[in-house]
């Protein structure tokens, strides 16, 4: 079953569910969206709830409806990094947030973060 | 709209329901949290006729409560209420005999969604697949006002999903579900509207997702902290 | 009105099919045993042949009065078990009127005293027919073509008093079992009140047949086909109870 965060409106849990499927590429423009239903059973969640993820994800301009066939991604360039930008933004931004309550400085961050970089990045490239 | 009205209960004396009050409407999921021995179980008895109320009212879209209006009220009190020995499909043909508003295509489509064959008879089935069964029975009308007492009581984990499972694909949006129950994280997901319970007096708690976004809580947290003493 | 007749018939099959296929079978063998070891019953022949003969005759014996009685004692159980067992949450789901549920009920229950007693009387008939074949050719059973089709109606008009005569008790004790259902939730002592007011009931009832009917005779051996004035007594008293169990099915009864 998945888990839901405690305190943080599950339409906007699922909606941001939806969003890392849109930048690791599980879903690509075009793409129909599983029906309300689906996504109900999926998250075992109510339909309803599921009604304003989709309100959501068209308000913020990623998805478009077509009546009687479903859902889509809309297939515009520049989209995917608009969602990335936006969320490595917020990973970034509460980076710096938790750095700072551990008293850590800009300069003593970026020391850090470069030689953790290095020793990651050994490993990854 | 279902319209409840001061409802009110007692067994021999001892109130069990006081002054119910709550206006449940279309196409909404509500919640009735709380204990057990709180009165939840007395009111959903009420509304399915199997119990009657001291005072007060029941109305669906302006009609009172009686025989007729059973046509539009599913209920599950128990999963076990059909006459002994018959099989799945026959307890469905006798619902479908009783119910216009029963659709067998949804109600096999429920059955293979927890793998449950038509053939198997009543007897046969454990706790969860009978819970399932009787719960895919309920939903498969397409009754103004369903309700589901305890839906995930006495059943293991893993058929408790399923049974969630069941509810989120099951509903529509044409009927009002109303659900008791005493565990309140694994129902929260469910649930557009909330009313909690306790020692027979309900209480309006609101739009699930608004106290979320608002109070930054579970409901779990919600309700120890509306009767903390 | 058929979906109830339906369902009911349905749960009486379920309910009583396996003792009907069992009674069934006791008198097939009976009435062999019986038709071949009674076959001219004397003292001379072998001790086990009596015994069996002797057997079968009182075993159809029993048999008769069982399908004769066990329809009219069955009916009662089965409709405290339709307020009491587990499908009674079921039929208090069930959007039909509770007049309409008791008469599906009572019809059900009529075809089944009445199958009961035909059942019984089938078994008379065959039993004399072995009984007449089996016996010694000294004895003569003189019965024409008159006598035999008078016999035929009495049987008949007897079968239909018997059948309903039994519905007013089983309407009686219905009223009582209802009642019980109603108050339990409501009187810890359920169980004694109900019997207390069947006792009054009874009583008074019967007070008022006394003084209603002086010397009549009882409900077996007055005619319904005749009317007399007791049995439209007791059907209206009957009537009375029919209304009143069909409304405490709409508005009051309560389940467990």
């Amino acid at each position: 079953m998945y888990k839901f965060v405690n305190g943080i409106p599950i339409y906007l849990q699922i909606v941001k569910e939806i969003k890392g499927a849109m930048i690791s590429g599980k879903l690509k423009g075009g793409d129909r969206l599983p029906s309300v239903r689906e996504i109900a059973e999926q998250y075992q969640v109510n339909p309803n709830t599921v009604q304003r993820v989709f309100m959501e994800l068209d308000k913020q301009g990623l998805t478009y409806s077509e009546r009687g066939i479903g859902t889509f991604v809309k297939d515009e360039p520049g989209l995917l990094e608009v969602l990335k930008n936006e969320e490595a933004a917020r990973v970034v931004g509460s980076f710096i947030v938790e750095m700072q309550k551990l008293g850590y400085s800009k300069k003593d961050m970026l020391s850090l973060l470069n030689s953790a970089w290095q020793k990651e990045g050994e490993q990854h490239d | 709209m279902i319209d409840i009205q001061g409802l009110s209960k007692s067994y021999q004396r001892k109130p069990a329901l006081k002054n119910a009050v709550m206006k449940l409407e279309q196409g909404k999921i509500v919640g009735l949290l709380g204990p057990n021995g709180s009165g939840k179980t007395t009111l959903l008895r009420i509304l399915v006729s199997e119990l009657r109320a001291d005072s007060g009212s029941v109305s669906i879209d302006g009609a009172k409560l009686s025989p007729a209006l059973k046509a539009h009220i599913s209920g599950l009190t128990t999963s076990d209420f059909m006459p002994e020995g018959m099989t799945i499909q026959e307890a469905a043909n006798t619902y479908e005999s009783f119910f216009k508003d029963f659709e067998m295509e949804r109600f096999h489509q429920l059955l293979k969604e927890v793998s449950l064959s038509p053939d198997l008879k009543i007897s046969s089935l454990s706790k969860g697949m009978k819970s399932q069964f009787a719960l895919a029975l309920t939903i498969s009308r397409k009754a103004k006002l369903i309700v589901l007492d305890e839906p995930l009581d006495g059943v293991d984990p893993v058929a408790r999903e399923d049974i969630l499972r069941l509810i989120a694909a099951g509903f529509s949006p044409d009927s009002t579900l109303l659900v008791t129950s005493h565990l309140i994280n694994e129902l929260e997901r469910l649930l557009d509207e909330v009313y909690f319970i306790q020692e027979g007096e309900i209480r309006y708690i609101g739009d699930v997702e608004a106290i979320r976004a608002e109070k930054q809580m579970s409901l779990d947290e919600l309700y120890r902290e509306v009767y903390r003493r | 009105m058929t979906t109830l007749l339906k369902y009911e018939f349905n749960k009486l099959k379920k309910k009583s099919l396996w003792s009907m296929v069992t009674i069934l079978i006791f008198a097939a063998f009976f009435l062999t045993a019986g038709y071949s070891s009674g076959q001219r019953i004397n003292w001379d022949m072998p001790l086990l042949q009596q015994f069996l003969g002797m057997l079968s005759f009182f075993g159809l014996g029993i048999l008769m009065i069982l399908t004769f009685v066990a329809p009219f004692i069955s009916s009662l159980f089965l409709f405290h078990h339709d307020l009491n067992d587990k499908h009674a949450v079921f039929e208090a789901y069930i959007p039909e009127p509770g007049w309409k549920r008791l008469t599906a009920k009572y019809i059900i229950y009529f075809l089944y005293i009445l199958a009961g007693i035909t059942i019984s009387g089938v078994l008379a008939y065959l039993t004399f027919m072995v009984i007449k074949t089996a016996a010694p050719p000294n004895i003569r059973f003189g019965l024409n073509v008159e006598i035999a089709s008078g016999l035929f109606l009495e049987i008949i008009k007897y079968i239909l008093n018997a059948a309903l005569g039994f519905m007013p008790i089983i309407v009686f004790v219905n009223f009582f079992v209802t009642l019980h259902a109603v108050i339990r939730h409501k009187i810890k002592g359920a169980v004694p009140v109900t019997w207390l007011t069947a006792a009054a009931a009874g009583i008074s009832l019967s007070w008022l047949m006394d003084k209603l009917t002086a010397a009549q005779s009882g409900w077996f051996t007055g005619s319904i086909l005749g009317l007399d004035p007791e049995m439209i007594f007791t059907f209206i008293l009957a009537a009375i109870a029919f209304i009143w169990i069909a409304r405490m099915l709409d508005t009051k009864t309560e389940l467990k």
